[in-house]
């Protein structure tokens, strides 16, 4: 064998790339999950304490099941959403911090493709501990509405795709100033009232109503609602039309998205400030 | 362009502007003015061939490194590798180019080193099988085999140079561009290293672009050089042009007795040369071309109590010094 391995450029289709990317990010995340096995314990752990903060406090006020799953299910949304968003952030801190962007920077992939690749293990495991909230809660009595879960796990999945690309505005921000957990964390916390975690958007005050329209997580939240909790009344947007603006939401924000961090990239490059 | 150029730099100018006032708002700049890292750099390596760029901090070696990987973009010239430009076609340059960064902190600490080199392989788009066989073959280059499992945070800085050498040769670079390789390693790891570099550019036909700090090293590798000052190249060429060029090698005279010694500067300085005289031997730093026998010559008797003649070469570092004083006059 001989140290120069390619006679010529090694030619991969985009299809390729995008792939050899995941996987060799997941790849990464498993890695790393795998450096520090008892903190990656702990995060899977940590889930259980809020649906037993919820499941008591439900107890002591004694309200009903259909109410402690309505808060169960905004704070199960919020959380898993929550890794999806923020991700990303503290992926990127991390690795300008340690010094490994500049190899990822380095490798012959796409960089567009880097935000949503550097996310997508964390916005699956984000995804699976709802689920597990969700499941534990049914285990502490709560009613789930079997033949929802189908359709809600679609709509998680779209939510989670659009909070993956409200990170990659995220993304830009931290390319060109090097900070962006104020901005995701301003905006999960506001997500978190905004979306109505533990209360149907109805409750806010008409004239900041309007603003709820704008995250995503209302639309997950009242969607999975409506679909896992049975006897919900019929009020406000149905499930499908939760989806479809969801889906449209997701388009816009992607494509944004990306457009905002290519143009963030093409600058970062040319001010010679990327990675530093 | 020749067939054998590789690593093609023409006219390469980088001017870093200043950061807009709009970002200011949101971070503090560290440019308020505009900086001129490169000012038209020429340089061609070709396969085979080793290229040291020297130069103090800020000379611009990292804007050149950083231009070639596409980590930032030219405003002026061109960069090619392998008649790719670096601008233009980044990511396929990205795939030629093997980058050994000058940090361990690059290396993923906690995993091991097979598992480092095949997340690199898998973004390079290597084939698994291929994979496979690569990691091994390229440790064992590195001498690392004993490693292959071994976590990287539990090697030596020797070792992890090695790997990040080993990194940057998986994919089976035409150019290896090394950022200070040796920055953290003792000198004998660094000897080491160094040697296996040069055995792989005979073997293998690479073409290397080098930074070091460590002047010694730079002369080891018996390469091309190319001294850099404030983004100007000041010199390019091989070292022993250099050396002919600016060399002003310092006569070492030992004579019998002190008062020889003191006789023998007295007339140096006579002769208008520098001399001092350390107990028995006499050091003089001889002017121009002259021969040291033309210097012998007028000492006329006094040259029968010369026991010996030593002649010194110029440290490479004062050789550099000289070279970059004459850049600032200039």
């Amino acid at each position: 064998m001989t140290s120069v391995y390619p006679a010529t450029v090694n030619k991969r289709s985009r299809f390729t790339k995008v792939v050899d990317t995941l996987e060799a990010y997941i790849r990464i995340d498993l890695v790393e999950e795998r450096m520090f096995p008892a903190s990656t314990i702990m995060r899977y752990l940590a889930v259980v304490f809020p649906v037993l903060l919820y499941y008591f406090q439900s107890t002591f006020l004694t309200i009903s099941d259909e109410l402690f799953m309505t808060m169960l299910i905004g704070a199960a949304v919020i959380a898993g959403l929550q890794d999806a968003l923020t991700g990303l952030t503290g992926r990127l801190n991390f690795a300008m911090e340690r010094g490994t962007l500049e190899t990822y920077l380095v490798e012959p992939v796409p960089w567009a493709l880097i935000p949503v690749a550097m996310n997508i293990w964390r916005s699956v495991t984000g995804a699976l501990l709802a689920c597990v909230m969700v499941a534990l809660g049914w285990l502490l009595g709560g009613p789930v509405h079997a033949p929802g879960i189908p359709a809600a796990l679609l709509v998680l999945f779209l939510g989670i795709l659009a909070c993956n690309a409200l990170g990659s505005f995220a993304a830009s921000f931290i390319l060109l100033f090097k900070r962006g957990e104020p901005v995701v964390m301003l905006y999960s916390l506001a997500a978190s009232v905004l979306g109505g975690a533990l209360f149907p958007i109805e409750v806010l005050p008409v004239w900041i109503r309007w603003a709820s329209y704008l995250v995503p997580h209302s639309y997950v939240i009242a969607a999975e609602r409506r679909l896992l909790i049975p006897g919900t009344p019929a009020e406000g947007l149905s499930p499908l039309a939760a989806t479809l603006i969801l889906a449209g939401f997701t388009l816009v924000t992607f494509v944004a998205g990306m457009f905002v961090f290519d143009r963030s990239l093409r600058l970062a490059r040319r001010l010679g400030i990327l990675s530093i | 362009m020749d067939g054998d150029d590789v690593i093609v730099l023409s006219g390469l100018t980088k001017l870093y502007e200043p950061t807009p006032r709009w970002m200011r708002i949101f971070a503090r700049s560290h440019l308020t003015e505009p900086v001129k890292a490169l000012d038209g750099v020429d340089l061609t390596v070709r396969a085979g061939e080793i290229c040291a760029i020297v130069g103090p901090n800020g000379a611009g070696k990292t804007t050149m490194f950083r231009i070639l990987v596409g980590l930032t973009t030219s405003t002026g010239g061109t960069a090619t590798i392998m008649g790719l430009d670096a601008g233009r076609d980044s990511e396929q340059v990205r795939q030629v180019v093997g980058w050994m960064p000058s940090e361990d902190r690059s290396l993923l600490m906690r995993a091991t080193s097979k598992e480092n080199l095949q997340l690199h392989g898998r973004l390079q788009g290597m084939p698994r099988r291929e994979l496979a066989e690569r990691i091994p073959y390229v440790l064992e280059t590195v001498n690392l085999t004993a490693q292959t499992e071994s976590v990287v945070a539990g090697l030596s800085a020797g070792m992890r140079a090695r790997l990040r050498l080993a990194r940057a040769l998986l994919p089976g670079p035409r150019a290896l561009i090394l950022d200070e390789p040796t920055g953290a390693v003792d000198p004998i790891a660094a000897h080491g290293l160094l040697t296996l570099i040069m055995d792989l550019v005979k073997q293998e036909r690479l073409a290397v672009l080098i930074s070091s700090h460590r002047l010694e090293e730079i002369e080891a590798l018996q390469s091309h050089a190319l001294l850099m000052d404030r983004g100007r190249v000041n010199y390019s060429g091989d070292l022993d042009s250099l050396r002919r060029e600016w060399d002003r090698p310092v006569v070492e005279f030992v004579l019998d007795t002190p008062a020889d010694a003191y006789a023998v500067a007295d007339n140096l300085a006579a002769q208008g040369l520098e001399a001092h005289v350390d107990d028995t031997s006499v050091r003089c730093g001889h002017a121009g071309d002259e021969p040291v026998g033309a210097v012998l010559a007028r000492l006329g008797p006094l040259a029968a109590s010369i026991r010996h003649v030593r002649e010194h070469p110029m440290p490479l570092r004062d050789l550099i010094a000289r070279v970059y004083e004459r850049g600032t006059k200039a």
